[in-house]
């Protein structure tokens, strides 16, 4: 799934890989999501890309990296609950 | 010896800013955090250790894309930073109100599309930590009413520059080796503090960031980046850096920079 692998792609799927480079993290969203999904087609891509797509911004660095991590593997863990602060 | 008298007139600013602010300050935190502010091993350090001594967390009210009501479009980007530092400025009332104390660094993020090319991001951000004892749980909790009212002005009628919620914080506490992201679940948007349930381990370590390291934490005062901390997507006017043309030491240059990860064995 890296950007190497692009031999054989369809003219949609490229089009919409290039409307994903334009929203920071996307495009590692997108690469987390297929790689999950085992998304190897065409047609599975370009339902994760539409999918990522019509999602809001990632908007933050953190929440990039959050992608990134997810990507490279990370194991999440519940957080305990949340009790309010008082502030 | 003008590098001598820099550092020597630095290091007097540095202790009359900690001599001003430690009059108020208890235990010391202030203190420690202002020298913090310019010290790069003192900022990687706090992430570092396995075991660390008080909770730690990294968080902006910065948005990497804002759009104008009125247009739909973009704001220019000099628009876009002017609203995301008066975003800024109210989440550091937030913290200070909340009994948190905080420097300013860059979070900083670049990712290469298929085609091979990189963007980069950048955003004013804060170290955030409790000047007093305060509980892992409690330390979490603060954090997660910052990430969902940055602005604090949510059922107050609106008064920062854009409405936001945040999606994501860096935290490390002292209960746990591992540093993480503190976000909500997968295709889910945060209806309150308490939709941030995901802990997303990032790293149990940090070091000096290499090339290599796509997501990392810039200091913004003290000595400038070392040449193998940066890569060719650092810009002169990256956020962040002093600005070029002002004839300031370091003006164009990015400050020194560390990565969590994990420790390699």
């Amino acid at each position: 799934m890296s950007h190497r692998s692009k031999r054989g792609k369809s003219p949609r799927l490229k089009q919409l890989l290039a409307e994903l480079a334009k929203d920071f993290g996307k495009t590692t969203r997108w690469r987390a999501l297929c790689k999950e999904q085992n998304a190897t087609t065409d047609a599975d891509q370009i339902r994760l890309a539409e999918q990522v797509l019509a999602e809001p911004p990632l908007g933050t660095v953190a929440a990039g990296h959050a992608q990134w991590a997810r990507l490279h593997g990370a194991q999440d863990r519940q957080a305990p609950p949340y009790k309010p602060t008082g502030f | 010896m003008v590098t001598t008298f820099r550092e020597y007139v630095a290091r007097r600013q540095l202790a009359e800013i900690a001599r001003a602010i430690g009059k108020f300050a208890q235990g010391g935190v202030f203190n420690e955090m202002a020298a913090a502010r310019r010290s790069f091993k003192h900022s990687m350090g706090k992430f570092e250790p396995q075991a660390v001594d008080k909770p730690i967390a990294i968080l902006t009210a910065w948005r990497g894309v804002l759009l104008d009501p009125a247009t739909g479009q973009s704001y220019p980007e000099a628009v876009r930073r002017r609203l995301n530092d008066e975003a800024n400025e109210l989440l550091k009332a937030n913290i200070r109100r909340r009994g948190l104390s905080f420097y300013p660094v860059v979070g900083a993020g670049q990712e290469q599309d298929e085609d091979g090319n990189w963007t980069a991001n950048r955003e004013d951000s804060f170290i955030v930590q409790p000047v007093g004892k305060m509980d892992d749980d409690m330390f979490r909790n603060h954090i997660r009413e910052l990430l969902f009212d940055p602005t604090d002005e949510q059922g107050k009628g609106h008064k920062g520059p854009f409405p936001h919620i945040q999606d994501a914080a860096t935290v490390k506490l002292t209960s746990q080796p591992q540093a993480f992201l503190l976000t909500v679940p997968d295709g889910q948007s945060a209806v309150g503090p308490q939709s941030y349930t995901v802990e997303r381990p990032i790293g149990d370590s940090a070091f000096p960031r290499t090339p290599l390291d796509d997501y990392f934490t810039q200091m913004k005062y003290g000595p400038r980046a070392d040449p193998g901390m940066m890569d060719q997507h650092d810009q002169p006017d990256d956020v962040g850096n002093p600005p070029p043309g002002m004839g300031k030491p370091g003006a164009g240059l990015p400050g020194r920079r560390f990565t969590i990860k994990d420790k390699k064995p």
